[in-house]
């Protein structure tokens, strides 16, 4: 086994890790935790794993991490021969990558944390949390405003990145948590981009790019979801 | 009788059951009415309204309470008893729509090709076939049956696609039920529920529970699954226009598909059931 | 993708071979908005129940009875569609006719902003000259409610153009265009230029 995925199917942050996997084609193991209503991730034995209490949490054959950013390059190094996701060689782009690696964070403590209240009524303060994530968007929004006029669709270089893969699951939640992001028009070109890379997959909130299916159902299944 | 007075005979679920600890309390709200939710030494719940404590029952791993003094009876729910059963209550879901849209959302099998894609349908078997629908006298419900449909993966213990088979009963507004093919044991229905809390007319926090025959999942595994459909539907309900239900003919346009929806409507409209509908 | 006038919320979209169309926001078989929807070769499928509706807006497939014969009738409300200079031009009550925009403009970005239009359009060639620091100088308007388009002179004489757009909501989107000539870093220039005004705008 590649490594073991301590999951939780509607967390955002799980999704990275399974998105930026199935992307890459990488197998994996996975435990379903009980986050709600159950709260397992707060409980023995997980806190042993994670005293953070929060999910996902990855383990390989020689370490357990527990942040998403790091698993992102984690899983871009072993399996991504061609370099391109964790741009190691290319240091123009590496700091960039790097710094909406850091922006990532940003958007789960504002979008993330509201959408957790709005979803499954866990406490948070939401004027403080939407103000925080509509900025988070604009800031988004105006740096890929910025790409495209460089002609570029991706948040740094010329394909995607991890930052991407990071990015991508709580700006395209975010009506989940009230905001719409209909008033994004740089931000909804790049999630349908993300949405039509080869092996994406979705979560519940991110539906499906029903157009690229054939409705016959030939290419059932290209698209599929990893549940479980 | 007005809308209002005629959804608060009924039950509603609030919480569920072991989830307040003694002394633990929560605030939560009820027909546009503040709720405090306290538990106590007894392993009980005591809920109060404008200082006023409520009548309050269990049902279904769920506290269920009521604002009225003389209220209906809860519904009754058989499996509920079967103790071979696993039930797996699925933990809160706050949707920003009408509860009866709640509701009639669960009560539909066309959109499953399109929603849970690969899970519940797929194209191209989107057809729904001719189904029964009928008001069981007896007890006023809403029941349809016969319903077939082609799915992928139709429970967490499904291995492959099965052609599923359905049966729906609405025993109250906000309440529905349903039963279907279990993958594991073809003789046997699986039941879930859906369980509906009208915070106001155009917000709901909806409890969905199960009680299923499966006995390799983790309880995790089980309620993951159950999530996973639930939150696939909840950003189509929140972005049905208008966001109350549309109980008279006109707005909307249903075909044959959707004959449980047209029952419901005109069951809901018979009864006065009113609250979360918009009546022209 | 969704788009909103002064009262109307719409969904505006492309097919395949390129035509554009403009409707209510409403699937017409259970509420949905069409805006979630996805655009297969001639038609928009609803995310709901996958009903299609071609370019005119008649439902010709509903998925759950693939075999029915459709009337005619079902579709939802249409409204007139132009596009030109890049821009997209709808009238919810009668035919689009388009502000003339002079040639060799090209859409840069559209913002929208948390203010009604007057206060947007006061602030932009108000007397504090809220601009000029950012390096742009406004100078003519034209103005037809709910719609002000306004043309902004920059430091290397580009001209910016905003099409701006009031919503019911007290917010207002911004559709910037600027001269062909203008290169990469000028384009992005005025796009930071637009974060700046949306920003003074906004700021109470
Ligand atoms: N460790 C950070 C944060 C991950 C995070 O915030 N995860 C959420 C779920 S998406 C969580 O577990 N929250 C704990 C809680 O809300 O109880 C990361 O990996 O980016
Ligand atoms: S609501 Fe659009 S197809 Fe059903
Ligand atoms: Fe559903």
């Amino acid at each position: 086994m590649t490594f073991t995925l301590y999951n939780y199917v509607l967390s955002g942050n799980c999704y990275k890790i399974r998105l930026l996997a199935a992307l890459l084609d990488v197998q994996y193991g996975t435990v379903a935790v009980n986050f709600h209503p159950g709260g397992e991730h707060r409980q023995e034995p997980l806190l042993r794993l994670n005293p953070a209490g929060t999910l996902p949490i990855m383990v390989t054959s020689d370490q357990t991490l527990t942040e998403t950013q790091a698993m992102l390059v984690w899983l871009a190094q072993h399996y991504d021969d061609s370099n391109s996701w964790w741009p190691i060689h290319d240091l123009d782009t590496l700091p960039t990558v790097i710094q909406w690696l850091g922006f990532a964070n940003r958007l789960t403590s504002s979008i993330g944390a509201l959408r957790q209240h709005t979803l499954l009524n866990k406490p948070a303060d939401a004027s403080t949390t939407r103000a925080a994530g509509i900025a988070a968007l604009r800031e988004l929004e105006c740096r890929l405003a910025e790409q495209s006029i460089r002609g570029e669709q991706w948040l740094a270089g010329k394909s995607p990145t991890v930052a991407d893969i990071a990015c991508f699951p709580y700006t395209a939640l975010s009506p989940d948590a009230g905001i719409e992001n209909d008033d994004y028009p740089a931000i909804r070109s790049w999630l349908h981009s993300v949405r039509s890379l080869d092996g994406f997959i979705t979560m519940p909130g991110i539906h499906e790019l029903h157009q690229m299916r054939d409705p016959a159902g030939a290419s059932a299944g290209t698209l599929r979801d990893h549940h479980g | 009788m007005n809308s209002m007075k005629h959804a608060r005979q009924y039950w509603y679920p609030v919480a569920m059951i072991d989830e307040l600890q003694a002394g633990q309390q929560r605030d939560t709200q009820l027909l546009d009415t503040r709720l405090t939710l306290t538990g106590d030494d007894q392993c009980g719940l005591i809920a109060t309204a404008n200082e006023k404590a409520l009548l309050v029952t269990q049902a279904c791993d769920h506290w269920w309470v009521t604002l009225c003094d003389t209220p209906l009876p809860i519904f009754d729910l058989p499996e509920a008893q079967e103790h071979e059963r696993r039930f797996v209550p699925c933990g809160v879901v706050h949707v920003e729509c009408s509860p009866l849209r709640a509701v009639e959302n669960f009560l539909d099998i066309a959109h499953f090709p399109f929603v849970h894609t690969d899970v519940l349908g797929a194209e191209p078997h989107t057809e729904v076939y001719r189904y029964d629908v009928k008001v069981d006298e007896s007890c006023d419900e809403v029941i349809a049956s016969n319903i077939r449909f082609f799915q992928p993966q139709a429970a967490k213990s499904a291995e492959g696609g099965i052609h599923t088979e359905y049966t729906y009963r609405v025993p109250a507004p906000m309440v529905a039920v349903l039963y279907k093919t279990c993958p594991q044991k073809p003789d046997a229905w699986d039941v879930i529920a859906l369980f509906v809390q009208p915070l106001s007319e155009d917000s709901c926090d909806v409890w969905p529970w199960m009680a299923l025959f499966d006995n390799e999942s983790t309880l995790s595994e089980l309620i993951e699954f159950q999530q996973m459909i639930f939150v696939q539907d909840r950003s189509i309900l929140e972005n049905q226009i208008p966001r109350r239900l549309p109980i008279d003919p006109g707005i909307e346009i249903p075909t044959k598909a959707d004959s449980t929806s047209v029952a419901y409507r005109r069951w809901l409209k018979q009864r006065g059931a009113y609250y979360g509908a918009l009546a022209s | 993708m969704r788009a909103k006038t002064g009262h109307e919320d719409l969904v505006v979209w492309r097919s395949a071979s390129g035509v554009l169309s403009a409707w209510e926001n409403r699937c017409p078989h259970r509420g949905m908005r069409l805006s979630h929807g996805f655009v297969r070769g001639e038609s928009l499928a609803c995310a709901y129940h996958g009903w299609h509706f071609e370019c005119s807006g008649r439902c010709h497939y509903i998925p759950a009875h693939p075999e029915l014969e459709l009337p005619r009738t079902i579709k939802p409300t249409t409204f007139d569609v132009v596009e030109r200079d890049g821009l997209v031009w709808v009238n919810t009550t009668e035919k689009a006719i388009p502000f003339s925009l002079p040639a060799g403009a090209t859409p840069l970005r559209s913002i929208t902003c948390n203010t009604t239009l007057d206060a947007l359009t006061n602030h932009i060639f108000g007397t504090t000259k809220p601009c000029s620091n950012s390096g742009c100088h406004s100078t003519t308007v034209e103005s037809q409610q709910p719609c002000v388009l306004s043309t902004l002179l920059t430091d290397s004489s580009h001209r910016v153009y905003l099409a701006m757009q009031a919503s019911e909501d007290h917010t207002t989107v911004v559709h910037a265009l600027l001269s062909m000539e203008a290169n990469e870093t000028q384009r992005i220039t005025v796009s930071r230029w637009l974060e700046s005004l949306r920003r003074e705008a906004e700021s109470p």
